[in-house]
């Protein structure tokens, strides 16, 4: 019985034993993974030299998924703007209709999902060509609520499966597409997934070409920070599969190692760091020792129901939750519900608004308003990976 | 390195029982994947090149891999990539303006390090890079060699650059970017006639037969037909099984030849043949492992054999990525491919006809080198598919032979089985608040096992296999159409022990065999003690969006009572320490006694004593000592 | 028939038994004594809806249906309905027979009725979910919120499992939770009753750790029920407690009560005139039977609306009573409307760690209040040094759904299959499943479509994304997918 006395010195990194021999204490994956992937075809059909290098991108990251355990599992939805949310897999469509778009010698298991995905898209994108006029509503909360219910349904039917979510966005140049009204059904969507425990990754690729400095989809940053996920903004489409395999592939693992194993490191030998010496530390999953890129600085600021501006400090209607920036003179009632509000209360607010006024005149801005509005004005956060 | 070329035949079978609470059901599946992963570290570089050079095989391997591994796989993968890529599959065939190559330095193993955080996540990621270099996937460079000098050092060797071998690297991304593989995931064979086509539930018929062969085989059911020659020779290799007769083993080996014919002289030996210590452990393992230990056991007698592992490895990789169902051609395979498809054919691993020139894989095949879940349903469905054969109902009808009438009902069965499995959900979510994501299967699991906490155990099996296999630690009672009843007693589950299963075993077997119904039990109870911890921790990480985390309970689907109760049974054993030495008695007075007695303890000989009794034992090697003191002692006093 | 019409005469003096019950009866034999009872019932309903009516029609449709399936059955069933008629609704729990698992069991012949009792299942459970009232209501969605909790004698009874006090400390504590996960920027106080006195558990707070610890430990210190429950007290405290809450909030107490009386120091009708000047209102949860003075208080602070008595059945219907209680009240009428001054802070990781103005830890993530610079460590809270309330504005659109709830979907009506058309779909929208088709055994006879269809989008769900869409999700994937404005 060897193996006791090696499982002693589990970690002892020097010691001659074999490696492969006691590495029953690394992790391993026990559940299957399903990804969700989002692709935000409203967002991209414009720019159009570059997507059909962001969907072979997309094939390859699809794959790279099913090669990390074979009872991994993929759901591939796309956003338009004519048919709204459609699956490319799973789909309908007659398998015997399809075009073989690879290798008849793929491995079998991406080729079915892959060659599925590829009829479907390209059907897609043949009927549809971009409409610059007509005023739209983005509809990338409608593919995520899919998604959700899609990740609901596959939970239901199999034990030890955890789910994520990837939402690949682009820029438009279209500014016909409204976004605004996405507010509260991404919102809703957050508070889903995290009822799911489904993280949820966003990739934006920005075009380089719009050089557009006001980017950042506050609402999907949102959703990442409230969900565990990454967000990520890319600017050359050519990078694209590094950080596909890289950053975006960290989920792919924590979402496939079980929770249920816990496993005790035993850190007693390693002298980097006395004063956890004899403390066993309990990994579980990845989460615990894989370091995700975070967003340093996270808008959590909303929009002013009246300007639209982005606003720090607010005023809320107890009734319907609106928020508006500044109190007009004649305000009687919610802008939004309605509700005549107390007059008291009202002459109590206008007038700690008059005097902030007033004193920005006199100069005594206060820094704290400073700093914030210089934030408004540069809308993307920084971050740092 | 060396010392993985143990002498040791069932290594894969010993590593996990050490591990104390060896009754997490990851473990076997570990145990499986690191001693494949164990055995071709050992293989010289050569040939582990000639082995990732298949798309196959390098897939099959990355898949092996502990998680974090297949993450800095994933990482390295794609360096460089874009700068070589040429566009083969694509839609409109977009040709990018690709950048002149700039030759990019392999990255850091320093800045790789960075992805992981802590203790734990060094440990763990060094682990790792040290299996990765054992394969021969990472090619680190640039090594301080100052470092592999101090080899008593306590930190890892962090100096170098990593890179991935370029044989795999290519081999992987081609699988993965669907290019050329060389057919390595296998041909597909279309032109088949109507008439040899095979369906899937011939299929899985077809394997179970041919693997519960062996089982019976081992477990001694009478009235079963003994499986194919190598089989045995092969069990009898790695001692699973013992010969009783007085021929030598290397006998068998001696008559070894490609083609097998039946040997009437062999046939007879091997009905003496008894199932082992070790024999008995692999009958409680679960199917995956199974397969891979005895897969393992046929690579070292091939090995042994000088046959080309190289070729078996890539064979067994190919075949367990080939989809389950379709026909393959066997054209372009070689002498030694040819006879290895015969050979594995005995195991239920593939299916083909003497006179065909092409093969299916079976459920078993491609169930190689995925995990445990997945492993567990279709070793499920192969359940199923034994039972519906065996039983006497009509359900073993496939579906195109039904009727339409039948076809009709059975539709609609299934419909109102949905909304019924909805309806329960319903309640079920109103009644604990929460909803749970098992899965109301509604075909029970073949051999799924009620365990109570009187140590009465329901176990709906049907077939002998199962039940042979229980009985090696159940008192079976009673036995129904569809289930059978059994008291787990301390006779049993000592019978067990002594046959060198041990405590940690069984309950693993009964954990992993556990009915929906346990698991949900447990998942529950598991549930509400987690929500009352987490309730108090919540409010800290409710911005973070961290649910469960840092929570120590463990999900108990076996009754407690039990559990303890057969691992009680199996210290039992162990009650009888057994020392060499002299006992002393008759003192005349207490105080010679305890002279005595104190004088023992001090120089660490006394084994037992008992004071009232005025009577000690001593180890054998103080006895000396313990005399000569005696004397003095009794001089002094005289 | 006498007995049916004991049950008619009986859904008229129990009238404040709770909604679900009425629909809950899957054995009703005469339709006609069915109608008239619904009949009765909407009228004496105050608020019914055109959409309650239509339920309750398809209910009628579907029990007429089921007649007829039924004497399409053999005679044998007879005997099985003379069963079924003992069992009918008789309106309390106890006046039934008892239901046997394997009664419900069916055998070949009665299959047909099985068939029945599944779909009436069915359509009682959407009965439930679609009870729910979907117009937006105007709802106070920042509450201050008082729990008492009765620790007399009586709760010591272990008619709930373990005994009433424990079972009523779990849900409670489950209840905290699950509130504030609901309505973050709320704030709950708890109140024990006990040997006559009311005591304060925990004060009136934004935080569920605290409230949630006071409870454990009470749990874990094994408080024994004791004495008598003084409602007077209790109120009054509560009443105290509400006292300083500024006028925006909505004021509630929730009442868990397992005595049937009350020892009260004085007059407990001047207590309660004072809480409904006060405009605080109560809801009280009954353990046992029904109270009159209990009645009596919810309807006076709750504008004579008596449903905000209940008295519980068994444990599950005392934890579905209390998470009825998430929901925030609609405003009543003339309360006061106000707008509140909130700051949205961002966060920041700093590079090097330093105190928070909250707990005085040190720490390197936080929030800076938007109006005074200093950092806290979570949200939402009071800025402790300008007294902005800070919040996320995840937290405010966490109430959203209890402002603009999702229309019901309605079930696609089964002449659209019968037909032999081909239907539109054969996927659910969502999540791609197929839809089942539910027949009847023998009869072969669609019994549901199974579908359920946005009256906006027309798509169709299947009865899992239906339910996951009104109950979690809160958006119509169809309606969130179309691209025109």
């Amino acid at each position: 019985m060897d193996n006791i006395i090696d499982n002693r010195n589990i970690y002892s990194l020097n010691s001659d034993i074999n490696t492969l021999n006691n590495d029953k204490l690394l992790l391993h994956d026990d559940n299957s993974s399903l990804l969700i992937l989002i692709i935000d075809l409203q967002n991209f059909l414009l720019f159009e030299s570059d997507i059909s290098k962001i969907l072979k991108n997309v094939i390859i990251f699809i794959n790279a998924h099913l090669a990390y355990s074979s009872s991994n599992k993929v759901c591939c939805i796309v956003n338009d703007e004519k048919e709204g949310t459609q699956f490319l897999y799973p789909n309908d469509d007659d398998i015997s209709e399809q075009k073989e778009y690879m290798n008849e010698d793929t491995y079998q298991e991406f080729k079915k999902i892959d060659e599925s995905i590829l009829n479907k898209l390209n059907k897609i994108i043949k009927n549809n060509k971009p409409s610059l006029l007509t005023r739209q509503r983005s509809n990338i909360a409608g593919s995520m609520s899919c998604g959700l219910t899609y990740i609901h349904r596959v939970l239901k039917e199999s034990i030890s499966l955890k789910a994520r979510m990837l939402v690949i966005t682009g820029e438009s140049k279209n500014s016909n597409i409204v976004q605004s009204h996405q507010y509260i059904p991404i919102m809703n969507c957050i508070f889903t997934s995290q009822k799911l425990k489904c993280p949820i990754d966003v990739l934006k690729i920005n075009d380089t070409n719009l050089g557009n400095k006001e980017t950042s989809n506050s609402f999907l940053q949102q959703a990442t920070d409230a969900t565990n996920g990454i967000y990520l903004e890319v600017n050359e489409v050519n990078g694209m599969i590094q950080y596909l395999t890289t950053v975006f592939y960290l989920n792919t693992i924590i979402t496939s190692t079980s929770i249920d194993t816990n496993l005790k490191i035993n850190n007693s030998l390693d002298n980097l760091d006395k004063d956890v010496e004899d403390t066993d530390v309990l990994v579980k999953t990845h989460d615990d020792i894989l370091v995700k890129p975070s967003t340093t600085q996270v808008d959590f600021r909303t929009s002013c129901f009246l300007t639209g501006k982005i606003v720090a400090v607010g005023f809320v209607c107890n009734v319907c939750l609106v928020v508006i920036s500044y109190i007009p003179s004649s305000l009687k009632d919610c802008p939004c519900c309605g509700s005549t509000f107390d007059v008291k209360s009202l002459k109590k607010l206008k007038y700690w608004q008059m005097q902030q006024n007033s004193n920005k005149k006199k100069g005594f801005i206060k820094r704290a308003n400073k700093i914030n509005q210089s934030q408004g004005n540069q809308g993307s956060p920084d971050k740092t990976y | 390195m060396a010392s993985v070329t143990s002498n040791q035949p069932i290594d894969i079978i010993n590593a996990g029982e050490d591990s104390g609470s060896s009754n997490n059901d990851g473990n076997n599946e570990m145990m499986f994947k690191t001693s494949i992963l164990q055995y071709i570290g050992t293989l010289p570089s050569m040939v582990k090149l000639r082995l990732y050079s298949k798309s196959s095989s390098s897939l099959s391997v990355f898949r092996l891999l502990p998680s974090l591994g297949k993450f800095l796989v994933m990482n390295l993968l794609f360096q460089g990539f874009e700068n070589e890529e040429e566009d083969d599959y694509d839609m409109e065939a977009e040709i990018t303006t690709s950048k002149p190559s700039t030759g990019i330095q392999p990255p850091l193993l320093k800045e790789l390090q960075k992805w992981v955080i802590g203790q734990p996540g060094y440990l763990e990621f060094y682990k790792t890079v040290r299996i990765l270099e054992q394969l021969g996937i990472f090619v680190i460079t640039e090594r301080d060699h100052q470092h592999t000098k101090s080899l008593f050092s306590n930190t890892a060797d962090e100096s170098g650059r990593v890179k991935l071998n370029t044989v795999f690297q290519t081999a992987l991304r081609e699988a993965i970017v669907s290019g050329n593989v060389n057919n390595s995931f296998g041909l597909l064979k279309k032109d088949i006639p109507l008439e040899d086509l095979i369906n899937e539930e011939e299929l899985d018929k077809y394997a179970a037969q041919k693997w519960e062969t062996i089982l019976h085989f081992m477990v001694g059911t009478p009235g079963m037909k003994s499986p194919d020659d190598t089989v045995l020779k092969l069990l009898i290799h790695g001692q699973l099984m013992m010969e009783v007769g007085t021929e030598s083993n290397n006998s068998i080996f001696a008559q070894k030849n490609l083609d097998d014919d039946e040997d009437p002289k062999q046939f007879q030996r091997i009905a003496e043949l008894k199932i082992t210590n070790h024999g008995f452990q692999f009958l409680l393992q679960e199917i995956n492992v199974q397969i891979w230990s005895l897969l393992l056991q046929y690579l070292k007698m091939s090995e042994f054999l000088k046959l080309d592992i190289t070729v078996i490895l890539n064979f067994l990789f190919m075949l367990s990525t080939l989809e389950f169902g379709k026909a393959y051609s066997t054209k372009n395979m070689n002498k030694l491919e040819l006879f290895l498809l015969k050979e594995f054919s005995n195991y239920g691993l593939l299916y083909k006809k003497a006179d065909q020139d092409w093969f299916y894989p079976t459920r078993m095949a491609t169930i190689l080198t995925s995990d445990a879940i997945s492993i567990r349903t279709s070793s499920a469905a192969m359940n199923s598919v034994i039972d519906k054969t065996k039983g006497s109902s009509g359900s073993a009808l496939s579906e195109n032979k039904m009727t339409p009438k039948m076809l009709q009902i059975k539709k609609v069965n299934e419909a109102n089985e949905f909304a019924k499995r909805q309806l329960i959900e319903k309640d079920n979510s109103a009644n604990t608040g929460t909803t749970s994501n098992m899965n109301y299967s509604q075909e029970l699991v073949n051999g799924a096992v009620i365990l109570e906490t009187n140590f009465k155990l329901y176990s709906y099996a049907n077939s002998p296999l199962q039940i042979a296999i229980l009985s090696l630690f159940v008192q079976l009672k009673s036995r129904f159409n569809n289930m059978v009843l059994g008291q787990i007693t301390r006779d049993s589950i000592r019978r067990a022990l002594r046959n060198g299963i041990t405590a940690e075993q069984i309950l693993a077997y009964l954990e992993t065999h556990a009915h929906p119904q346990m698991i949900k039990l447990a998942e529950e109870q598991l549930e509400k003690k987690i929500g009352i911890d987490n309730m108090k921790k919540r409010q800290m990480d409710m911005e973070n969006g961290k649910g469960d985390q840092g929570n120590l309970f463990k999900l108990q689907i076996l009754p407690p009572t039990v559990v303890d109760q057969i691992k009680l049974w199996q210290i039992e054993l162990d009650r009888v320490i057994s020392a060499d030495g002299y006992l002393y008695s008759d003192f005349s007075t207490m105080k010679e006694y305890t002279d005595l007695v104190k004088y023992c303890q001090d120089i660490g000989v006394l084994v037992w004593k008992n004071d009232r009794k005025k009577i000690f034992f001593v180890e054998k090697e103080g006895n000396d000592q313990v005399i000569e003191y005696a004397k003095r002692l009794l001089s002094k006093s005289n | 028939m006498s007995n049916a019409m004991s049950s008619d005469e009986e859904s008229i003096v129990i009238r404040k038994k709770p909604k679900q019950e009425i629909t809950e009866d899957d054995e009703i034999i005469n339709t006609n004594t069915r109608k008239r009872n619904l009949s009765q019932l909407s009228e004496a309903e105050v608020s019914d809806e055109d959409e309650d009516l239509e339920l309750k029609k398809k209910k009628i449709q579907a029990q007429e249906e089921q007649e007829r399936m039924k004497e399409e059955a053999s005679k044998k069933k007879e005997e099985d309905e003379k069963n079924k008629k003992s069992q009918a609704q008789s309106g309390y729990a106890w006046e039934d027979k008892i239901q046997r698992p394997w009664d419900i069991v069916g055998t070949e012949d009665n299959e047909a009725l099985q068939d029945q009792q599944l779909l009436n299942k069915i359509i009682n459970i959407r009965d439930k979910k679609e009870a729910v009232n979907t117009t937006a209501l105007q709802r106070g969605i920042i509450r201050s919120m008082i729990i008492i909790i009765d620790v007399s004698q009586t709760m010591g009874e272990k008619d709930y499992r373990p005994n009433r006090f424990q079972n009523v400390l779990n849900n409670t504590i489950f209840f905290i939770e699950e509130f504030f996960n609901m309505n973050p920027i709320s704030q709950i106080g708890v109140v024990s009753l006990k040997d006559g006195l009311a005591r304060v558990v925990s004060p009136l707070s934004g935080s569920p750790k605290s409230h949630i610890d006071a409870l454990m430990k009470m749990k874990h210190e094994r408080i024994e029920p004791r004495g008598f429950a003084s409602l007077q007290n209790g109120l009054e405290l509560a009443r105290g407690m509400l006292m300083d809450v500024s006028a925006h909030c909505t004021k509630e107490v929730v009442l868990l009560y397992g005595s049937l009386s009350s020892t009260d120091p004085g007059n407990i009708m001047d207590t309660v005139n004072v809480l409904k000047e006060q405009e605080i209102r109560v809801a009280i949860i009954g353990l046992v039977a029904q109270v009159n003075v209990c009645e009596k208080i919810c309807k006076i602070t709750n504008m004579s609306d008596s449903s905000y008595y209940n008295v519980a059945m068994n444990e599950q219907h005392f934890a579905e009573l209390l998470m009825e209680r998430i929901k925030p009240l609609p405003l009543a009428e003339g309360s006061e409307f106000a707008l509140i001054k909130m700051g949205f802070p961002t966060r920041i990781i700093d590079s090097t760690p330093s105190f928070c103005s909250c707990h005085s830890k040190l720490n390197r993530g936080g929030y800076y209040c938007p109006a005074c610079n200093s950092k806290v460590c979570n949200l939402p809270i009071q800025c402790p040094s300008c007294e902005l309330m800070l919040i996320l504005s995840t937290h405010l659109a966490r109430s959203y759904h209890h402002l603009v709830p999702l229309k019901n979907f309605h079930e696609v009506p089964n002449s659209e299959i019968e037909k032999g058309k081909v239907p539109k779909y054969a996927n659910c929208y969502s999540c791609k499943r197929e839809f089942p088709l539910l027949k009847g055994v023998n009869s072969n006879k669609l019994l549901s479509t199974m579908r359920y269809r946005c009256d906006d989008c027309k798509k169709d769900f299947c009865m899992e994304c239906d339910d996951l869409i009104h109950t979690l999700l809160h958006n119509c994937p169809g309606c969130e997918s179309k691209v025109n404005l």
